[in-house]
């Protein structure tokens, strides 16, 4: 059947103008993160109820959102898709392919699949879309860079969704340790009128990788007008913010910034509370009192682990930092078990990342929280940099681990590991007053910090 | 013993990864998309190539160089190579340096509107040609078109130019130059009056050829940092009365320093001479660069920043205006430089400050006080 050109030019199997502005209305929330595509794809199924897209689509966003309790309804969602595959062309059956993929926890090969479809349809923003997702669910900087160098070429400055793909292209260069092209590549996406919240987040992250949180904050605060409301990335543009106040040792303003965006009631997916229990977890490393912050935090969290455990190795390991945090020990030793028991049911993928990442830091983690420094830094420390980066998530959230070993190391009394972790850092990050102080708690006074 | 075990996980890892790592998304992975080259002093197309024939913007997209400081001597019709280096040999017509400017400048900026490159005028435009875009900061190599009267500036800010370097190789009202003898006592009244002007107006000043003391006067003027666009960095600065031009354009490390201290850049040039030393001798002018040697001036660019910081080295080619005398003479050969600072394992970080970041930020810097 001929269908409809959408206006990147790729062919869809719908007839209906009305399901197709729909698709296209959620495609554009889905890449700026203002409201939610469920009722645009609603639309979009209704106009044209024999199209695959839109409900491949609708599957496809609970799946990114990485919650084992969604996997029905998107098994659902595509089960009914696939009834209508005879109908749909080429690409949106590689679409519903990828998303089995995904279903069955197959995140390495959606994202083959994905890059595959965009071999032949470089615009094809929903594969860019979610292939970069994935990829950095995966940990994989070097992809995250390289799919959209690929297909910038073929798209037109034009395109509205132009500056999208160059926040993509901003944040993959970041990854990359590109920094000043990726700030100045996610400049650019924000010059026009289009509101980028993911440009914003990629020199978020230049400026918190090289050490500036003073001129974080005030980026943070100049652009809060495009993220701070109605917005589904304000809770994690909000933890970038509270990681300049936390980088500046600020730690009245960190709290004050959970309050604003990452309290309990404002959480509500895993993606949000682990930003959440990143930072109470890098507050309390510095001494911080964060009251009842971590018992609210779980009370919202259905962390039943025969559920809710497995399904994402990094989102595991912060439900387990959640768990250590509120002094839950009990409940954390079975959670962890829970998570390490069923990623050895899943795919090779998922079993490496288990047992060489996510497996050494849970168990380091906890070690940090029963006082055995020691063991803490043996198990944390392969995991630096590349050595942890499979776990997923970005340099910046990783960092977590860095930030525990420089408190297992003072609690050690292990000044010399401590001090050559933070020589290694300088090589790359400015002097900061979080840097300063964990200088002076290892007993060394940093000249460089004001 | 932590290394070992670290290294073992690594192994069982890859292992484990490397059938899916085999199929994944790109087959050609690892191929870094190449950094943007940004070259901060550039006369491709004016002198020993036709300006509309030189292949300047394809080479620039050829080669991923997002900006070139397209710099045009104010002077050219009055200057001549020699077998020592590059000499005045007539004086200008009262009255014939500004029509001859404006002249030149209304070919480069068809040349640009013609082939699509994108003219550098706001912190903005910089931004969009690092994203992908191919620009040309409009520069002049010397203030001559000015003849005297600062009011002139704005004439050619109107006509685009942001990038102005003070003195080049004519007598003129501005100030001295490192290969004649010093005739204003390092910049004049009117020269000191420039360095105002053009913080004033939003263009990059280019202190090349201006010798110590003008640089020390500029640094103590001028609110935006600023470039020395091109020349080499020895021990000692050069002397008008050293025997090749080469010797005479150098900048000392004290002034390179300087320059740097107050967040400016330097520009190596693509020099090349035809027997070069092997090693760098530091205070005995050696410059070890040979001709399309492109390992050794990425080797001359990595001794630079251990000099003055990696925050303030840059590329200057000078690409045709070291005429035959060259490393590099076109953009592939500028990108050979780069890769050769990747095979010298700098970091990512450093090289893409040295290719293209150091001089984005002068110049936005620059460009963002400009009204």
């Amino acid at each position: 059947m001929s269908g409809l050109v959408d206006p990147r030019g790729n062919a869809t199997s719908t007839g209906s103008r009305t399901a197709l502005e729909a698709s296209e209305n959620a495609l554009w929330r889905m890449l700026s993160f203002y409201g939610v595509p469920l009722d645009d794809l609603d639309a979009a199924i209704a106009a044209d109820p024999s199209w695959l897209l839109p409900r491949v689509m609708k599957a496809g966003f609970l799946l990114n959102l990485t919650e084992p309790g969604l996997v029905a309804e998107a098994r659902a969602l595509l089960d009914a898709a696939e009834l209508l595959a005879a109908g749909a062309n080429e690409r949106e059956r590689g679409h519903l392919a990828a998303l089995r993929m995904v279903e069955r926890g197959d995140w390495q090969g959606a994202s083959r699949a994905w890059g595959e479809l965009l071999k032949s349809g470089p615009c094809d923003m929903l594969a860019l879309q979610w292939a970069l997702l994935f990829d950095f669910y995966r940990g994989d900087a070097e992809a995250l860079r390289e799919r959209v160098a690929a297909v910038l070429p073929a798209w037109s400055k034009d395109d509205p969704l132009h500056p999208y793909v160059l926040g993509h292209q901003a944040f993959g260069l970041e990854e990359s340790g590109r920094y000043a092209e990726a700030e100045m590549v996610g400049r650019h996406a924000l010059a026009g009128t289009a509101r980028v919240p993911w440009a914003i987040h990629a020199v978020a992250h230049v400026m918190e990788m090289q050490g500036r949180p003073d001129e974080g904050g005030v980026w943070m605060a100049a652009w809060r007008p495009f993220w701070g409301q109605g917005n589904g990335f304000a809770g994690h543009l909000g933890w970038h913010e509270a990681l300049f106040a936390l980088e500046s040792l600020d730690q009245a303003k960190a709290l004050e910034v959970f309050d604003l965006y990452l309290h309990a009631e404002a959480n509500e997916i895993t993606l949000q509370r682990i930003d959440a229990a990143s930072l109470l977890w890098r507050l309390q490393l510095l001494g911080a009192d964060v009251g009842q912050r971590w018992q609210r935090l779980l009370a919202g969290w259905a962390l039943d682990e025969t559920i809710a455990a497995g399904g994402s190795a990094f989102n595991d390991v912060h439900a387990l930092i959640a768990l250590l945090g509120a002094g839950e020990r009990d409940a954390a030793t079975r959670w962890m078990s829970a998570a390490l028991a069923h990623a050895e049911r899943g795919g090779p993928w998922t079993r490496a990342v288990a047992r060489e990442v996510a497996g050494p830091l849970m168990h380091g983690l906890s070690a940090f929280a029963d006082g055995r420094f020691g063991d803490a830094m043996r198990l944390l420390g392969p995991l630096r940099g590349a050595g942890g980066a499979h776990l997923g998530g970005s340099h910046a959230q990783r960092d977590v681990v860095d930030q525990t070993l420089l408190a297992a190391a003072t609690k050690a009394s292990d000044a010399a590991a401590g001090r050559a972790l933070l020589d290694e850092r300088a090589r790359t990050r400015r002097s900061t007053p979080l840097s300063g102080w964990w200088a002076e708690q290892l007993g060394r006074r940093d000249d460089a910090t004001p | 013993m932590r290394a070992a075990r670290f290294d073992h996980q690594r192994r069982t890892l890859l292992r484990a990864l490397l059938p899916a790592l085999a199929l994944g998304p790109f087959a050609a992975r690892g191929a870094q998309p190449p950094v943007p080259i940004a070259d901060i002093h550039s006369h491709y197309g004016m002198i020993t190539r036709a300006m509309r024939r030189s292949g300047l913007a394809e080479d620039m997209r050829a080669q991923r160089i997002a900006l070139v400081a397209w710099s045009l001597p104010s002077d050219l019709r009055w200057i001549r190579g020699t077998a020592t280096g590059v000499e005045q040999f007539r004086e200008p017509e009262p009255g014939s340096l500004a029509p001859f400017f404006a002249e030149m400048l209304g070919r480069m900026r068809a040349y640009v509107a013609e082939n699509g490159l994108r003219t550098v005028l706001a912190a903005a435009d910089v931004d969009a040609c690092i994203a992908g875009e191919a620009g040309i900061v409009l520069a002049s190599e010397g203030a001559d078109f000015l003849e005297g009267r600062i009011e002139n500036l704005d004439a050619v800010h109107d006509q685009g130019l942001r990038h102005l370097q003070l003195v080049h190789y004519i007598g003129n009202p501005i100030g001295d130059f490192q290969t004649r003898p010093s005739t204003h006592g390092g910049l004049s009244e009117i020269g000191k009056r420039l360095v105002e002007a053009c913080n004033a107006k939003g263009i990059l000043i280019d202190l090349a050829h201006s010798p110590g003391a003008s640089i020390d006067q500029a640094l103590a003027i001028s609110k935006q940092p600023m470039v020395f666009s091109h020349g080499w960095v020895d021990q000692d600065e050069g002397r008008w009365q050293d025997a090749y031009g080469y010797l005479k354009r150098r900048l000392s490390l004290a002034h390179a320093r300087k320059i740097a201290a107050r967040g400016g850049v330097i520009g190596l040039w693509g020099l090349a001479r035809s027997q070069p030393p092997a090693e760098r001798a530091p205070g005995k002018g050696t410059w070890t660069v040979g001709h399309r040697d492109t390992t050794a001036y990425a080797r001359e660019l990595a001794h630079l920043v251990g000099w003055v910081g990696a925050d303030h080295v840059a590329i200057g080619s000078d690409i045709e205006g070291v005429g035959r005398s060259f490393s590099v003479n076109d953009y592939a050969q500028v990108r050979e430089v780069i890769e050769a600072l990747e095979t010298l394992k700098l970091p990512a970080s450093v090289i893409e400050k040295v290719a293209f970041a150091n001089y984005a930020r002068v110049l936005k810097a620059a460009l963002a006080t400009g009204r």
